[in-house]
């Protein structure tokens, strides 16, 4: 009966193993209770709600941009450059969106994301769906970080452990290793809480599996109520993905998911037939 | 420049138009169709853009052996691409860069186009670049360096060379031809194809005071290569090429005169900026389609 807590070295390990799982599923069923918990909306959602829900901000503007090329506000070249077209939309986020290129002409889709993610039509849809019960506020994110309590005290006792069997002279190695194993399961519930309630999840879901359904998830604008082209919706649910035009899917977002290349080649100098100005500015092109 | 640019009168000598000799048989250019000017920045959407025959690309933007997705798309399926140069400055005093002419020639033969395109016009002397178009003087001297150095690029080109008349601010004193005597006696010395802008006709017409209807008489239309359309804007009495804004009605008659007269080979709306909406611009395609085509009728 030499062996510390009564435990010799391996059968330890075996606790250890079987204690860190449990905590595990005790996680996994508290972030779960922390997802359920909480009335939701439950009938059908607006495209932007959809795309919230799907990627966030960043696919919300993605959404509006996809949408604002189908509208002819924008277009997209080869290049992967957003330019504006002009006109106005009727819908307030599609709005924002074309407000925030302010006095750029063209932009790539990573630069509107970062300057259109910040509107307040943008961050409106992710607050609606944090009040319709599909997104998690930051309250319910911060008590699902809790779930991470339930390993961390298992790993907790294994440091412990580890401490005194160094005390007493002994072999920790194998421990050490398993602490090194499990210690990304003890993060991962703190670092990466749950974005989308329960009500939420089924919802993306859905959006996953039939995109292009139009009727159902993500079918319509909910400032408007007119409805929203399939190939939108795909936008929203699937991202790059959801763009089935492969070309149109380089052109915009590059080669990411595309078997397609992207890249022009070209190596435009600004010239033009304006005589090597391509503003045309004052005088005329000339050509 | 400051102010508006007076506008002289009608150019002193010769009075009607005439003539100047039978034009040889070197025969017009290849049928092109309805185009549209190619820029990166509408690449897809020239690529999607009904009932496009032909593109013209800015041959200086070009690296032959590097071309465009987007125009190797469009040779793929039997767009023909003219290269159209803003450089070669063929209306200078100095023989034209080898290396420029080179380049032409290279993009004309990776794209397989059936012509190349530049203007009449002259960008740099002396070792200056002035970065745009500038009009040479319309006299007999300013015409025989013009059609040597003609000579020289076409002997350099594998396709036939299209020139294209500018759109004139200002022009040089002592003028001793007129436009139209100008643009038939180069193309009758050097059997070279015209590029015939009639925007620039009517920027000429606002600017200088000079008939486009006179320069489409003396035009040898056997030579016709293709016609260039776009749109300008007119600010204190100077009318402005712009290429960014919409094709204006006058010029649209310019073009339908220009029908009447001859088949045209070709037809391609320019737009350097501003690019509207894909429905705007198919809009402006249908009305140049639809001018050209009442025209045949009237002929």
């Amino acid at each position: 009966m030499n062996e510390p807590w009564g435990l010799s070295g391996p059968q330890f390990l075996g606790v250890y193993v079987v204690a860190f799982i449990v905590s595990l599923v005790m996680a996994g069923l508290f972030r779960a209770a922390v997802q359920r918990g909480g009335p939701a909306k439950t009938d059908a959602v607006d495209v932007y709600t959809a795309a919230a829900l799907a990627g966030g901000a960043r696919r919300v503007v993605e959404t509006a941009v996809f949408a604002l090329i189908e509208g002819g506000h924008l277009r997209t070249s080869r290049d992967h450059t957003v330019t504006v077209c002009g006109g106005q939309p009727d819908e307030p986020v599609q709005q924002a969106v074309l407000r925030s290129f302010g006095l750029r002409k063209s932009a790539s889709l990573r630069q509107i994301r970062t300057f259109a993610g910040s509107t307040r039509e943008v961050a409106e849809v992710s607050a609606g769906a944090v009040g319709d019960g599909l997104l998690l506020g930051s309250g319910r994110r911060h008590l699902a970080r809790l779930a991470a309590l339930f390993p961390a005290a298992v790993w907790g006792v294994g440091i412990v452990r580890t401490v005194n069997g160094v005390h007493l002279g002994r072999p920790v190695g194998l421990l050490v290793f398993l602490l090194f194993l499990t210690l990304p399961l003890v993060l991962v519930p703190a670092l990466a809480p749950p974005r989308r309630s329960r009500a939420g999840e089924r919802i993306a879901q859905a959006a996953r599996r039939a995109p292009s359904d139009s009727g159902r998830v993500g079918g319509c604008y909910a400032s408007t109520g007119a409805l929203v082209p399939a190939t939108v919706i795909g936008v929203a649910a699937l991202g790059a993905a959801g763009v089935e035009d492969l070309t149109m899917r380089a052109a915009l977002y590059g080669n990411v998911g595309t078997s397609s290349g992207g890249s022009s080649g070209s190596s435009c100098g600004g010239s033009s037939s304006c005589g090597g100005s391509s503003s045309c500015g004052g005088g005329g092109c000339g050509g | 420049m400051s102010g508006p640019i007076p506008r002289p009168g009608p150019v002193p000598g010769p009075g009607p138009v005439p003539r100047l000799g039978p034009v040889p048989p070197w025969g017009s250019g290849p049928a092109l169709g309805f185009g549209i000017g190619w820029r990166p920045e509408i690449d897809l959407t020239v690529e999607r853009l009904p009932g496009i025959d032909f593109v013209e690309a800015i041959a200086e933007n070009l690296v032959p052996r590097r071309l465009p997705e987007s125009l190797r798309a469009l040779r793929a399926r039997g767009t023909a691409v003219v290269p159209h140069g803003v450089s070669l400055s063929l209306g200078g005093a100095e023989r034209p860069d080898p290396a420029r002419l080179a380049h032409l020639a290279a993009c004309a033969q990776a794209l397989g186009s059936p012509l190349v395109s530049e203007h009449i016009a002259f960008t740099r002397a002396g070792g200056l670049d002035a970065g745009h178009l500038l009009p040479l003087p319309r006299t007999t001297d300013a015409l025989a360096v013009l059609a040597e150095n003609v000579r020289i690029a076409q002997d350099q080109l594998p396709v036939p060379l299209a020139l294209e008349n500018i759109a004139p601010l200002f022009a040089w004193p002592a003028d001793e031809l007129t436009e139209g005597q100008f643009l038939y006696e180069l193309a009758v010395r050097t059997g070279v194809l015209l590029l015939v802008d009639v925007a620039n006709l009517h920027t000429a017409h606002v600017n200088l005071g000079t008939d486009p209807l006179e320069v489409l008489d003396a035009l040898p239309l056997e030579r016709l290569g293709y016609v260039h359309v776009a749109g300008g804007v007119e600010r204190g009495g100077v009318w402005h090429d712009t290429h960014t804004h919409p094709v204006p009605e006058p010029v649209l008659s310019v073009l339908a005169e220009l029908a009447a007269r001859t088949a045209v080979p070709g037809v391609l709306l320019e737009r350097d900026g501003d690019y509207p909406p894909d429905t705007e611009l198919v809009t402006e395609l249908e009305a140049v389609r639809r001018t050209v085509q009442e025209a045949r009728h009237v002929r």
